[in-house]
């Protein structure tokens, strides 16, 4: 068959007049200009601004801001501590999940099914739930596994041994969490290997262990890499952990630091221009890392041999040892989830906590005062309203946006829309609280400063990278001749667009949706950074009580609110299914 | 019915502006069958696709019936889905969310002229009993054939009764044994409902076997125009001659132009008897260029005979319904067809007649882009 190259290079589309396809190129450039590029020139307005000044009203600037950041005492241990903390995290992190994708996509481990239908729980719980549930686990005096240690061994300390405030402790927490995502970025790199290329090796006559070294490893090394410093720039700007451990730890990290900067009340005098400074450093680094990634990611992509044929790979067959890896798999599992989803259940139905050890059972103080208050609107209903507004809209608003952007730059190819689809691009280098400590500055002398809605826009900016490459990709499927052919045979362009063009693309809009709704949802940088009193979401309502020592309420809000985004997630990937058969 | 004046065409690519189409102007009387054909890049898809609005074109003129769709002069721009024309894509473009009778149904119910549901019904059935799908309504349109997916977008497009159906290589799709099939299959229902028919192809069986007329298109223009008979006989420019089917060419000089058809013209390898045109005169240099079906060839035996050309036969293959002769004529090959019952051995002289009648005699300098030009695909 003759492959018509001239088709592919049309510019010229059919799908609404020339001067329509303009504006809405030159509308859609000015939304995702405002979302990426806008904030950043504030950050760096701020940057150059001394105390007690906004970014851009008129006054004095210096340069101060930025020979203060390296004077002030503790910069450099916070660097360090950024460092260790990454590192560390990826250390203990990667070998878990490189070897739990290993299992999962490449032995014969029994159970794989279900193995990854349990990977899914993890992942939409909140990073915070996990620290939560660890830190009633193993603070150093009331842990549970302390107490039990000590009870077991009879220690008269009314310390440790574990404690988990310190950098340590941190590390083996985010390490847990980060696992599930990377598990699922790292199980893709595996599958996307043509198993005939190790096929091949094993015919030539290597050895099994030849042909991991010699070829699969190396044709697999720039995608676990890419995965690598995404995830080393995602811990870098972690900021959860960090809060929920670091600070009685006195473990600062540079998204702490921030934090702590903007939120200081000490004095009247705030200082957002060193604040912005860090944010400026930070932002660089993480576009330095997502550069490195990109590059990877090229590379990696150079060495797929997408065929379009169906593979499945080759199954590594395990034998007795199978079990043993199984064991693995649910071990991970009840670290992660079983310990301390049970503690924090536990918790929640505490008057005030008592670690569940032999001796103290009759003294627990059972309740369900705390699932009472929870009814309490005041308290509880008020800030799950509040999430749900955001969490709802966020995601429609950031959908709606990135459809339009990835049709625009898919159909309409101009200069214009090209640089729209790569300024989105932009959030996936800049760290989440650096964006919204950038929308925090744009918007502080503004009436939204203390809305709803700047957690909506902070949220927006910070979902675009994810959810334009989901719907680029998608639209990129979808065949231009099936508009055409709507359009010829009479129909109008919303027409075409709605019963075609956005009937095709449903399936990946509602799965960005899905993934935007809960990873809002589980989110806790942007609402500590930006929710004021009156725009208070669930995460705040939770970190206010953990950080007051009041756990069994703190537990019996994030019960809630992992059921309700464990049951949003079923039922929504039920539909989805659904909503693909039709 | 279908009026194309002064059409131009451009793209923008990074590499600067591509002058797709370089003024076109063609006319399709009403219910007549017209192909454009010609190679990849030639401008008659990109030709097309301004007929039917999905591009717009730099400069022109289009008139589908009494409509005018397109003026740069007027700047008259209609947009496609006001313009009358049904059409099947080369992917044929199946929405596959919908099953194979909403595919037909929907332009029947949300396009240009809305109808209601129970006449809708009525016509999408009756367009896919004209295509042999009735059977087939209710399954999901992915799971069809590439022949029956191609029937339903024929039958989506002439379900609303077009006043133009423009076909985009329709058959390029299919294997070559369903691509024959189908191709009797087009030529009838289209025959049958009589409808103005616009047809893009790169294959010359399909646009010769098809249509009324035909036009060669090359670098944006339109070569030749015509009957296909006239198309494949008598080409009249090297590039369509060689486009359409093999050509064999042979430089010589004229040595005898006489009017009682005596002509003759000496090339390197003897002196073939021709039909010479009016323009030809003594001394002159020319190309004589003939079918390979059009020769004949005997082995060499003694003396030349008189208008015959002497050459070495280097390879033949046998193909089925003939063999395949090669001869090499100082470097350059000749082939000719031969009767497959009758095979002359390999590495023999041979001499080769062609009835004069069935010579084209064209000017010496069209001879370098006829080289590059290749076979259709």
């Amino acid at each position: 068959m003759a492959v018509r190259s001239d088709v592919s290079a049309r510019s010229s589309q059919p799908l609404f007049s020339l001067d329509q396809r303009t504006v809405i190129a030159w509308v859609l450039f000015f939304c995702v200009a405002f979302l990426v590029v806008a904030p950043l020139i504030f950050m760096v307005a701020a940057s150059f601004r001394p105390s007690a000044t906004f970014p851009l009203e008129r006054g004095e600037w210096t340069l101060a801001n930025y020979p203060a950041v390296f004077q002030t005492s503790n910069t450099w241990a916070v660097i360090r501590n950024t460092v260790v903390y990454s590192f560390g995290t990826l250390l203990l992190a990667v070998p878990m999940a490189l070897g739990l994708a290993f299992l999962t996509e490449r032995t014969d481990v029994p159970a794989r099914s279900l193995l990854y239908s349990m990977m899914f729980v993890p992942m939409v719980t909140p990073v915070f739930a996990t620290a939560l549930g660890w830190v009633l686990l193993a603070g150093p005096r009331a842990g549970a596994i302390n107490e039990y240690i000590r009870f077991l061994f009879g220690i008269e300390s009314r310390n440790g041994p574990f404690n988990i405030y310190t950098m340590q402790g941190m590390i083996v927490v985010t390490a847990l969490g980060i696992v599930p995502s990377m598990w699922l970025l790292l199980v893709s790199v595996l599958r996307n290997m043509d198993p005939s290329l190790e096929e091949a090796g094993a015919t030539a006559g290597a050895s099994r262990w030849r042909v991991l070294r010699k070829v699969t490893l190396p044709l697999m090394l720039p995608g676990i890499l890419a995965v690598v410093i995404y995830f080393g720039i995602a811990v870098m700007e972690s900021f959860e952990i960090p809060l929920a451990l670091g600070v009685t730890a006195g473990v600062q990290v540079l998204s702490t630091k921030i934090y702590f900067i903007i939120t200081a009340t000490d004095s009247n005098a705030f200082n957002y221009g060193t604040a912005a400074t860090f944010g400026i450093f930070a932002a660089l680094l993480g576009i330095a890392g997502i550069s490195v990634y990109l590059w990877l990611i090229r590379r990696a992509n150079k060495y797929t041999v997408v065929t379009g044929k169906a593979y499945r790979p080759k199954l590594v067959k395990l034998g007795n040892w199978r079990y043993l890896a199984l064991g693995l798999i649910m071990l991970y599992m009840f670290v992660k989830v079983i310990m301390p989803f049970s503690m924090i259940l536990y918790a929640s139905f505490l008057d005030y906590y008592v670690p569940p050890i032999p001796g103290r059972f009759g003294q627990i103080p059972w309740t369900l005062d705390n699932y009472r208050l929870l009814f309490d609107y005041r308290f509880f209903g008020r800030s799950l309203v509040n999430t749900a507004i955001v969490v709802l809209s966020a995601a429609s608003i950031t959908m709606l946006l990135v459809t339009a952007v990835s049709w625009a730059s898919v159909r309409i190819k101009t200069p214009i829309t090209h640089i729209t689809n790569t300024l989105t691009f932009l959030p996936l280098a800049i760290p989440g609280v650096i964006v919204t400590l950038a929308f925090f500055l744009m918007f502080l002398p503004t009436p939204l400063y203390g809305s709803l809605i700047l957690i909506v826009i902070a949220f927006l900016a910070r979902f675009l990278a994810y959810a334009t490459r989901l719907m680029y990709s998608a639209q990129v499927q979808i065949h231009k001749e099936l508009e055409e052919a709507s359009l010829v045979s009479g129909i109008g362009n919303v027409s075409t667009l709605v019963h075609v063009n956005l009937r095709l693309l449903l399936p990946a809009f509602l799965n960005g949706w899905l993934y935007i709704v809960t990873h809002a949802a589980k989110d806790f940088t942007t609402p500590l950074l930006i929710a004021t009193s009156g725009s208070l979401l669930v995460a705040n309502v939770i970190y206010g009580r953990f950080e007051g020592g009041r756990f069994p309420v703190a537990s019996a809000a994030m019960v809630a609110l992992v059921l309700i985004l464990v049951t949003v997630v079923f039922i929504g990937r039920k539909s989805i299914a659904r909503s693909m058969r039709a | 019915m279908l009026k194309v004046e002064n059409l131009e065409m451009e793209y923008s690519t990074d590499r600067g502006p591509v002058r797709a189409v370089r003024g076109v102007s063609f006319e399709v009387p009403a219910g007549h069958f017209f192909t454009l054909l010609g190679p990849s890049g030639c401008g008659k898809t990109t030709t097309m696709r301004c007929i039917a609005g999905l591009e717009t074109p730099k400069k022109g003129k289009i008139t589908i019936g009494s409509d005018v769709v397109y003026d740069s002069a007027a700047r008259v721009v209609v947009p496609t889905h006001k313009r009358a024309v049904g059409m099947v894509f080369q992917s044929y473009a199946i929405w596959p969310h919908m099953s194979v009778y909403d595919n037909v149904s929907f332009p029947l119910l949300h396009g240009r002229n809305k109808i209601d549901k129970r006449e809708a019904k009525e016509r999408a059935m009756r367009a896919l009993t004209l295509v042999q799908l009735d059977q087939l309504a209710q399954r999901p349109a992915p799971q069809l054939s590439g022949g029956q997916q191609q029937r339903v977008a024929l039958a989506r497009a002439i379900a609303y009764e077009p006043n133009l159906l423009l076909l985009d290589e329709p058959l390029s799709n299919l294997d070559a044994k369903l691509r024959d099939e189908m191709r009797a299959e087009l030529k009838e229902l289209v025959g049958r409902m009589h409808i103005t028919t616009l047809y893009v192809t790169h294959d010359q069986v399909e646009a010769l076997s098809m249509s009324d007329s035909v036009a060669v298109m090359h670098d944006g223009l339109i070569e030749q125009e015509g009957p296909p008979r006239d198309i494949y006989l008598r080409p009249t420019s090297m590039f369509a001659a060689n486009f359409v089917g093999k050509m064999n060419i042979l430089t010589g000089i004229v040595k005898a132009h006489e009017a009682n058809g005596n002509s003759t013209v000496e090339t390197a390898f003897g002196q073939l008897a021709v039909k010479l045109p009016e323009w030809a005169s003594r001394s002159q240099r020319v190309l004589v260029v003939f079918r390979p079906e059009t020769a004949t060839l005997r082995i060499a035996n003694g003396a030349r005979p008189l208008g015959s050309i002497r050459l070495p036969l280097i390879a033949s293959s046998f193909v089925g319904d003939s063999v395949e002769y090669m001869l090499d004529a100082g470097g350059k090959t000749i082939r000719v067809k031969g009767d497959p019952f009758t095979q002359l051995p390999d590495r023999c002289e041979v001499d080769l007649v062609v009835p004069p009648e069935r010579c084209l005699i064209m000017q010496a300098d069209q001879a370098p882009e006829a080289e590059a030009s290749s076979a259709p695909v």
